[in-house]
């Protein structure tokens, strides 16, 4: 049983100690994100920049929220080993517009193949540092800015908050582009930033080498990925061609399920999205018979296709991808089909004959739960609610029902940050704290609306920071239990 | 609580992937239809409040998934129900193919005591689609449905909205009778977890 084996985390030590103290931050930060309610607003009037506006894009709860806890942003962002405020770059997206980083600062033009040939345009920080000299304000001090009795004006500290939130992105993202252009990608030292967020522009560059889709070894780079796609090309020839007799149960499966899926976002409504699915979910499920597709696969598409079309569509979620070169849609499709086929080899049981690695997830969670809260496990029995009731899609689908397609991108962020156990082994932790989130509601609850409400829980419109706060906790548990097993298998 | 127990309907909705499962709950619970309705996972669960006669009941409908993959969890859903809708798409061969496999299914893992007497219900959907599709006729569907032990058969249009009312009537109806059968049956019925599910339902794969 490959999957027994539980977490092995790259050097854990230096991280441990950050994170917990990240999640002494978070919860402070989200308990008033909560208050304030997550809604977009107009940027404080006279803010030096619309250009500010579209790297930062931020609600106004954030900013505040930013304001108190300045110093511990200030004091973790210089170094490596600290989370970085990275939420900024991850707000949902409600209104088209604000999104793109700008056409200066998206980072790819040309295809994955040539990755850190897209750089000059990361050369643009410093010439925003440049444009925006002030972008360092002199640093008050906490207690001036906490003090109730003084009044700063709202828009200078909006305005510097704002600020500081733009250095530390940009320190972020300079700390990733010296990982990932490095002629040997450091594994490791990329994992641990990943953990906390991967900046936009990089995540695609990012993702495939977490996955080893992509070789660590900056010049065997373009021959492996001509190589994979070339393969690509021909398997879905082979699949499709006239010597190969077409799974037809299968297709229809599959043909009905692309067309349904993520329907509200424009980019799979359009006849060239769902080609390039049911061609990707096809060959896939040919080439794992122990499995063949299953309801859930397809949504598990959706973030590789998203973001590594992002590369090449600034607006990806209203592309059109039959407007874009042929050659681009080909290379997002092959590498969309390598990496869900690296990510579906860590979580290959749950889809075989009889779902045993969904099983086994759904009893961990439940284990885990009776020692989290005991009361909520015993409340839930009292009522008869099973938790396989509520938790088998969960496992299925990867809380893909019942997060934001963007909430899910940020989680596989440090989800694909624990290869090759992110998936199969931290998701269980990660559903843990999503549930026990809600236990004083749900104690008060009786069976049907425990059901109701797990079913359709008010999560659609969580942000960052409440991804965050929740990844924080699951990795607590983690770090609590995942050497004590045998509480998982009560 | 009073002393009384509300009475409380469950019906478990099966039947093939794309036939129209979800919409027909949907359509039931909330009078709506959308395009938009993602492949069910698990099980979809939906609750509505119907006078029936003189009284009340509260029916909770679990709408399974249809991929064959996910029968193995149908004993975490199955389990207490009172009717059974089997559904298919008149304009799929395959689906109407596929019910006596769903009944059986459904009475292995639902642990039903009596099962001759248990209520089925079967829905073929979809007839708002052009009529030059369908592949199974009315006279077709009704004789097996009278095959499969005198099963009422509706036809519908989950989309807009026809017959549904009418095909759910029959459920409820039929789902308190089989709950009143089984009060008497079992004083202390509470929905307890039937210890000997497991060893039963592996006994007689045997």
């Amino acid at each position: 049983m490959p999957q027994k084996k539980y977490m092995e985390v790259p050097s854990d030590e230096p991280r441990g100690r950050n994170i917990s103290s990240y999640f002494r931050t978070l919860s402070i930060k989200s308990k008033s994100s909560d208050e304030v309610g997550l809604n977009h607003v107009v940027p404080a009037p006279g803010t030096p920049v619309s250009r500010l506006q579209t790297l930062k894009n931020s609600p106004e709860s954030h900013r505040h929220v930013g304001a108190d806890s300045d110093d511990d942003w200030n004091a973790n962002v210089d170094s490596f080993d600290s989370p970085p405020p990275k939420h900024i770059e991850h707000i949902p997206r409600r209104s088209g517009s604000v999104h793109s980083l700008g056409p200066g600062l998206v980072m790819s033009q040309a295809n994955t193949s040539g990755p850190l040939r897209r750089t000059p345009q990361l050369e643009a920080s410093p010439q925003l540092e440049a444009l925006y000299p002030s972008l360092t304000p002199a640093r008050e001090s906490p207690g001036m800015r906490a003090s109730p009795g003084r009044d700063p004006a709202p828009d200078d500290l909006a305005t510097s908050a704002q600020i500081e939130e733009l250095n530390a992105l940009n320190a972020k993202f300079l700390r990733f582009k010296k990982v990932i252009t490095a002629d040997n990608v450091n594994l490791a030292e990329l994992k641990r930033l990943s953990w906390n967020g991967i900046p936009r522009e990089l995540r695609a560059v990012s993702w495939q080498l977490l996955l080893g889709y992509l070789p660590t070894n900056a010049s065997r780079r373009s021959d492996a990925l001509a190589r994979k796609r070339a393969e690509y090309t021909d398997g879905v020839a082979q699949v499709l061609g006239a010597d190969h007799t077409r799974d037809t149960a299968m297709w229809h499966q599959i043909a009905i399920d692309v067309p349904r899926t993520t329907q509200h976002i424009k980019l799979y409504t359009y006849a060239a999205t769902q080609a390039a699915l049911q061609r990707i979910l096809y060959l896939w499920a040919v080439r794992h018979p122990a499995s063949g597709y299953v309801q859930g696969i397809n949504d598990l598409c959706t973030p590789f296709f998203q973001t590594f079309l992002a590369s090449h569509a600034p607006d990806v979620e209203l592309c059109d991808p039959a407007l874009l070169p042929r050659a681009t849609m080909d290379a997002v499709e092959a590498d969309t089909f390598w990496c869900l086929t690296k990510l579906l080899d860590t979580i290959q049981d749950n889809y075989i004959h009889e779902q045993p690695g969904i099983l086994r997830q759904v009893r961990e969670l439940e284990g885990l739960v009776a020692r989290i809260d005991a009361e909520l496990v015993v409340h839930l029995r009292a009522q008869g609610v099973e938790f396989m009731q509520f938790a088998f899609r969960w496992m299925n689908c990867l809380l893909m029902r019942e997060l934001n397609l963007e909430m899910v991108v940020r989680m596989w962020d440090t989800y694909l940050s624990e290869t090759p156990l992110g998936f199969a082994t931290f998701h269980v932790y990660v559903c843990a704290a999503f549930l026990v989130k809600f236990a004083d509601e749900l104690k008060d609850m009786e069976f049907q609306e425990v059901i109701m409400f797990l079913q359709n829980p008010p999560t659609r419109d969580w942000g960052v920071k409440n991804m965050e706060l929740m990844m924080s906790e699951a990795f607590i548990w983690q770090s609590l239990y995942k050497n004590a097993a045998a509480h998982l298998r009560a | 609580m009073s002393s009384r127990k509300k009475t409380l309907l469950k019906v478990i909705i099966l039947g093939d992937s794309g036939v129209g499962k979800t919409s027909l709950m949907q359509q039931f619970v909330n009078k709506k239809f959308s395009h938009q309705y993602k492949a069910t996972i698990g099980a979809d669960f939906l609750t509505k409040e119907l006078p029936i006669d003189d009284k009340t009941v509260t029916m909770q409908i679990w709408d399974t998934a249809g991929q064959e993959r996910f029968q193995s969890l149908g004993v975490a859903f199955y389990r207490g129900a009172d009717c059974c809708i089997l559904v298919y798409d008149v304009n799929n061969a395959k689906s109407f193919e596929s019910l006596l496999a769903w009944k059986d299914e459904f009475l292995i893992q639902a642990n039903v005591s009596l099962p001759e007497t248990f209520p089925f219900i079967v829905i073929g959907n979809k007839i708002d689609i052009d009529e030059n599709k369908r592949v199974v006729s009315y006279k077709k569907a009704a004789q097996v449905c009278q095959q499969l032990g005198n099963v009422p058969y509706f036809e519908t249009s989950a989309k807009d909205g026809i017959n549904v009312e009418e095909a759910f009537d029959v459920v409820s109806r039929n789902a308190l009778q089989q709950e009143e059968a089984n009060d008497e049956f079992n004083d202390d019925y509470n929905d307890a977890i039937n210890i000997h599910l497991d060893g039963e339902a592996g006994n007689c794969t045997c």
